[in-house]
């Protein structure tokens, strides 16, 4: 909290900390977990007291949305619990009895619910009021119909109702407890009944349709060739025990795993030559599940014919289940039939290939990428990451072409300037960094690559401005002070110069280029003394250096 | 003179700072050349997990000593265990919290800091009844090397609550257990299901689906409808007028695989039964129904962007026909460009709300802007909730918003609303999460009440005096972020005043759905609050 960013705008650190947190609630970190829900009782001066634990309603479950309505017909008014924990749904019956008048009010020139109709009650304990509600609190919505809760002595005197519609009625008369329902214009209540009509006991004990479903989208197998129908490749090792009877009932399974196409490829997870492929499919296991759970052993990838993984077994996995699957026409990839409405989410190839790269496994990524692209499901953040894969492949002119295809889009060109500094091509650097700061004004690191295109490009000015522009809003770097320090030395401005050299160093104590310019700037200043001390830093930070040793020979 | 050139063009260092989609962590490979120069990775790693967390986790924060907390908790509730005056009450004790709310240890070095001490016990007691023992100690604690040790312990009286039974009872079983929905489905967390479940299918950590009270084939006997995320159906349960629920979703057309937020039933058309306004997280959808089964009307909303949380329905014109105000949110999932809200503590980068007008013929038109709602729409909500406030029969709107202030919307009669919190004094900074209208001093005026955060590292840590920022503003708005859920009573002078400390009901843990109910049937309206982020299997809490 200490860190929470007091501007306007976002910090590195801050949006860094959102990510960490949820990463860390994905991957079973908790946060405010195991809380007790909370349950106040009026007492009717002011004051409420905290009856939590008498409620009986103070679970440790991940809460959301709770629904209040009277099950029983008891007049109490019972809850429905909704939580992200499970049970998901807990059905919570209220014991504590009780007297209460229930209405279901009825719009004839109103709305039809009569939802924002305001019912207040007359008792011999004065006036209260309740409105027709429809969906309160978060994400519930209770019984619409008004709740008022009578006390042992009091009596009800009247029922006045003021309805959208703007009509107004009394009721008097009214009995003290029950269920009722009120037609607008009507002047009377009418019963509901409360006890079934015949009701068929529809039970349904619907079984999942599978505990271990199927991935919704096959995933390219990495570092694997395939050469049969399907492919096992299971993960093992020699001191895990499901992992040797699994072994033994495949084994007992040959003949059929060889009828069926079955080939059984087994990664022993401590062979140092299997290195590699564990980290890769340790990875990617994490990565197809939104758990983001470490793999476990034993764990087997079903691939198909095409080298594609179908199916993860997490766990033992018997002979009779797998060759069950690979007979079977329906692959289900959901636990329970369904209708979907909109359309179907896709697999994230951009986050996926995006990771297996961040971690080094370029290929595999490369791979992802390119299917995405095949199947025209590349976004805009795809084919910039893509670029970078090639880039990483060393296939500069084909990142080049990914990174020009998004011209609109603000990080590609920044990428693109980048590709083009590197390529020391500066002026081609600088007018896609100008573009980029058009699309995207506030992007200090735009500013800054342009700085650094346009000093290298000869244009002092712009590259001062430029520079200067992305530390006024908040980007300060080494190599940027140390630019902008050497500019303003060519530009006759040494006491600028100066401020950024001190920056430079104050900001990176190692940093020898700021080091060097530094002491070259009091040699130039005539401050020898000020020169050798910066320049004995220098040397401490590498005395063999061309630039430190030239200077060692002249400074005194 | 004559600079060292060489250390212009090598100078690339300054450049990996740029970030693109996925998770930001892809950088375009620069090198440097110069070996001298730190060398630069080539995709910019996202940092350790606890290191960042070292900036962000109270208990790693080392300027105000958090790191011992949960130590000296422990520490706390051993003393509170050890005490056999207190734990011989009981037959069986369930309930034994001791959480440190107030400290005024300045630093981790400090060696002695006093604590304020939130108890609570609850359990079945040697009678036989139910008992709660609830109250504030304060602890005086002093540490030599790395051992704490208590100095001194003021047990102040707890107070007592007993009653011979709980207030409600678990029924689950009994009601949905035969049905394998529930024995299969929502007996299991959401966290079982991403186990098992391809992330492709589009399952989320976050849990956030609703419920929703329906009599939805008109017998007078009220149904439920259970929200579920995407990849896992709804699931609608028929009361069976006999104690028990069964299961229909399939045959009402509702057992929908799409990423539910929540269910919002009434008579949209009406023609006498209850249609489905179903939030999903992209759109809102409009299912009609035709003798208890629901059909989707396609092209019912107008296109809105946005990611929905929840959403509530108002005729707000008066009109007969129903209308519905739509909360948007900004959660966020990997692959996602993301932009935090900020700042923390009154974000006004969030996404835009909707008012959507039913047109009476099964459509309805966005009325955001004509209605006056897009001011002050730039923040990030989770909930809101329609009542007259002002008592002028025209629905008003409060409307809870995550990290900073709230909105309440006059409705002003004429179809337009104008936002009156700052003059109403309802803005009630906080982390919103819920909203409620209800009239809890039976005053004739409806009072709100406002889910918030508390928490009790929070409160310490926004309440220590070594909590200095140099805006006074943002202090004070950083305490509320903590203090916890908020009754703001509708007063006699036109203004709501926020009475929480009085009333006592400050406390609701990490809040979520909150709200009024007249639980005792003593017309007096109690309140119930849910609660509670992620529990994951590591017992350690953030």
């Amino acid at each position: 909290m200490s860190q929470t960013p007091l501007s306007l705008t976002g910090s590195r650190q801050y949006e860094e900390g959102w990510r960490a947190i949820n990463e860390l609630i994905r991957s079973g970190g908790s946060f405010s977990g195991r809380e007790r829900k909370v349950t106040y009782r009026n007492l009717g001066n002011g004051r409420f007291e905290d009856v939590s634990f008498l409620s009986g309603l103070d679970f440790d479950s991940d809460g959301r949305a709770f629904a209040t309505l009277d099950i029983d017909g008891d007049g109490a008014l019972d809850l429905l619990l909704k939580n992200r924990t499970g049970p998901q749904v807990r059905v919570m019956r209220n014991t504590l009895g009780g007297r209460s008048l229930i209405l279901e009010l009825r719009g004839s020139k109103s709305n039809r619910d009569a939802v924002g109709a305001r019912v207040t009650l007359v008792t011999s304990n004065g006036e209260r009021i309740r409105e027709v509600v429809s969906g309160s609190s978060y994400l519930s919505q209770s019984s619409r119909r008004v709740h008022f809760g009578v006390a042992p002595q009091e009596t009800i005197q009247a029922v006045r109702v003021r309805w959208p519609s703007g009509a107004t009625e009394t009721l008097v008369g009214i009995p003290a407890q029950g269920t009722f329902r009120l037609m607008e214009g009507s002047g009377s209540l009418s019963g509901i009944a409360t006890s079934a009509q015949a009701a068929s006991q529809e039970v349904r004990t619907e079984a999942p349709i599978t505990d271990r479903p199927w991935l919704v989208d096959p995933v390219p197998a990495p570092l694997v060739t395939v050469n049969s129908r399907w492919t096992l490749l299971n993960f093992n090792a020699s001191w895990c025990p499901p992992c040797r009877a699994e072994k033994a009932d495949w084994a007992n399974s040959g003949a059929a795993f060889q009828t069926a196409g079955v080939r059984v490829r087994s990664v022993n997870v401590d062979d140092p030559a299997n290195q590699n492929l564990v980290a890769t499919y340790s990875l990617l296991y994490q990565r197809l599940y939104d758990s983001h759970r470490e793999m476990g052993l034993p764990m087997t990838f079903l691939l198909d014919r095409t080298g594609s993984i179908v199916k993860i077994y997490q766990g033992q996995a018997g002979a009779n289940e797998i060759l069950g699957d690979v007979s079977a026409k329906q692959h289900p990839a959901l636990p329970f039939n369904g209708r979907r409405i909109l359309a179907s989410p896709t697999r994230n190839w951009n986050e996926l290939g995006a990771t297996l790269a961040e971690h080094g496994m370029i290929a595999p990524a490369r791979a992802l990428f390119e299917i995405a692209l095949r199947r025209g499901e590349a976004t805009d953040e795809l084919r910039n990451n893509y670029a970078a894969v090639l880039l990483e492949s060393g296939d500069r002119a084909m990142a080049e072409r990914q990174l020009r295809a998004i011209p609109e889009r603000p990080e590609a060109l920044v990428n693109l300037g980048l590709l083009y500094l590197q390529s020391k091509r500066p002026r081609e650097a600088v007018s896609v960094l100008e573009k980029a700061i058009r699309l995207q004004p506030d992007d200090a690191a735009a500013w800054n690559a342009l700085g650094m295109a346009r000093s290298m490009a000869g244009e002092r000015p712009g590259a001062i401005e430029a520079l200067t522009h992305a530390q006024a809003i908040g980007l300060t770097t080494v190599n940027q002070a140390n630019e902008l320090g050497i500019l303003y030395m060519e530009g006759g401005e040494a006491a600028k110069a100066r401020g950024q050299f001190e920056r430079a160093v104050a900001l990176d104590s190692h940093h020898l280029a700021s080091h060097v310019n530094l002491a070259n700037y009091f040699w130039s200043q005539e401050d020898a003394a000020s020169a050798r001390l910066w320049l004995n830093k220098a040397k401490a930070i590498n005395a063999r250096d061309p630039a430190v040793r030239q200077l060692d020979g002249i400074v005194p | 003179m004559k600079f060292n050139w060489d250390y212009v063009t090598n100078s690339n260092g300054s450049y990996k700072w740029l970030l693109t989609g996925a998770l930001a962590i892809l950088a375009l490979a620069l090198g440097s050349k110069a070996a001298d120069y730190p060398v630069i990775p080539k995709f910019q790693r996202q940092p350790a997990i606890r290191e960042t967390l070292a900036r962000v986790d109270a208990t790693q924060d080392r300027w105000v000593g958090e790191q011992d907390y949960e130590a000296l908790q422990k520490k706390v509730k051993e003393i509170i265990l050890g005490d056999t005056e207190l734990t011989s009450r009981f037959k069986e004790l369930t309930v034994a919290e001791a959480k440190i709310i107030s400290s005024d240890r300045a630093t981790a070095d400090s060696t002695s800091a006093s604590f304020r001490v939130r108890v609570e016990l609850g359990g079945t007691a040697k009678s036989g009844e139910f008992l709660s023992l609830l109250g504030q100690w304060d602890a005086s604690f002093s540490r030599s090397g790395e051992t704490w040790k208590l100095a001194e312990l003021i047990q102040r009286p707890l107070r007592e609550l007993s009653a011979p039974r709980r207030w409600f009872a678990d029924i689950t079983e009994k009601t949905i257990g035969h049905n394998g929905a529930y024995q299969n489905q929502l007996k299991y967390g959401i966290d079982h299901f991403r186990e098992r479940l391809d992330v492709a299918t589009g399952i989320d950590v976050y849990g956030h689906q609703g419920i929703a009270v329906v009599d939805y084939d008109g017998d007078g006997l009220e149904d439920f409808y259970v929200l579920q995320p995407s990849g896992l159906p709804n699931r609608l349960f028929h009361n069976d007028g006999n104690g028990a629920f069964s299961e229909r979703s399939q045959a009402a057309g509702l057992d929908i695989l799409d990423d539910s937020r929540a269910a919002l039933f009434a008579d949209i058309d009406n023609d006498g039964d209850q249609d489905l306004i179903l939030i999903t997280s992209s759109r809102p959808l409009l299912f009609l129904n035709k003798g208890g089964v629901f059909t989707l009307a396609p092209k019912a909303f107008p296109n809105a962007p946005g990611n929905f949380t929840s959403a509530v329905i108002a005729d707000y014109d008066r009109d007969g026909f129903l209308d519905i105000y739509l909360c948007s949110y900004d959660f966020w999932s990997p692959g996602k460009r993301y932009n935090s809200p900020t700042p923390y503590y009154d974000a006004t980068n969030g996404p835009p709300n909707f008012l959507f007008r039913n047109r009476g013929n099964g459509t309805f038109e966005d009325a955001t802007a004509r209605s006056g709602l897009n001011v002050n729409n730039n923040r990030y909500s989770f909930a809101a909730a329609w009542g007259d406030f002002n008592n002028d029969n025209w629905p008003d709107l409060f409307v809870a918003n995550d990290f900073g202030r709230k909105n309440l919307y006059r409705n002003n009669g004429d179809g337009t609303f104008t936002d009156v919190a700052v003059a109403m004094d309802a803005e009630d900074a906080g982390a919103g999460m819920s909203a409620a209208w209800g009239d809890f001093n039976n005053d004739g005026r409806l009072d709100l009440y406002a889910g918030n955060m508390w928490s009790s590292a929070g409160l310490r840590l926004t309440g220590n005096a070594q909590f200095q920022i140099p805006d006074e503003r943002a202090r004070r708005l950083l305490q509320r972020q903590a203090r916890g859920n908020t009754l703001l009573a509708n007063g006699a002078a036109g203004k709501f005043e926020d009475v929480t400390a009085d009333a006592g009901v400050g406390m609701g843990r990490w809040s979520w759905a909150s709200g009024f109910a007249d639980f005792d049937n003593d017309g007096f309206l109690d309140l119930f609050i849910q609660n509670g982020y992620i529990t994951g299997a590591d017992t350690h809490d953030l």
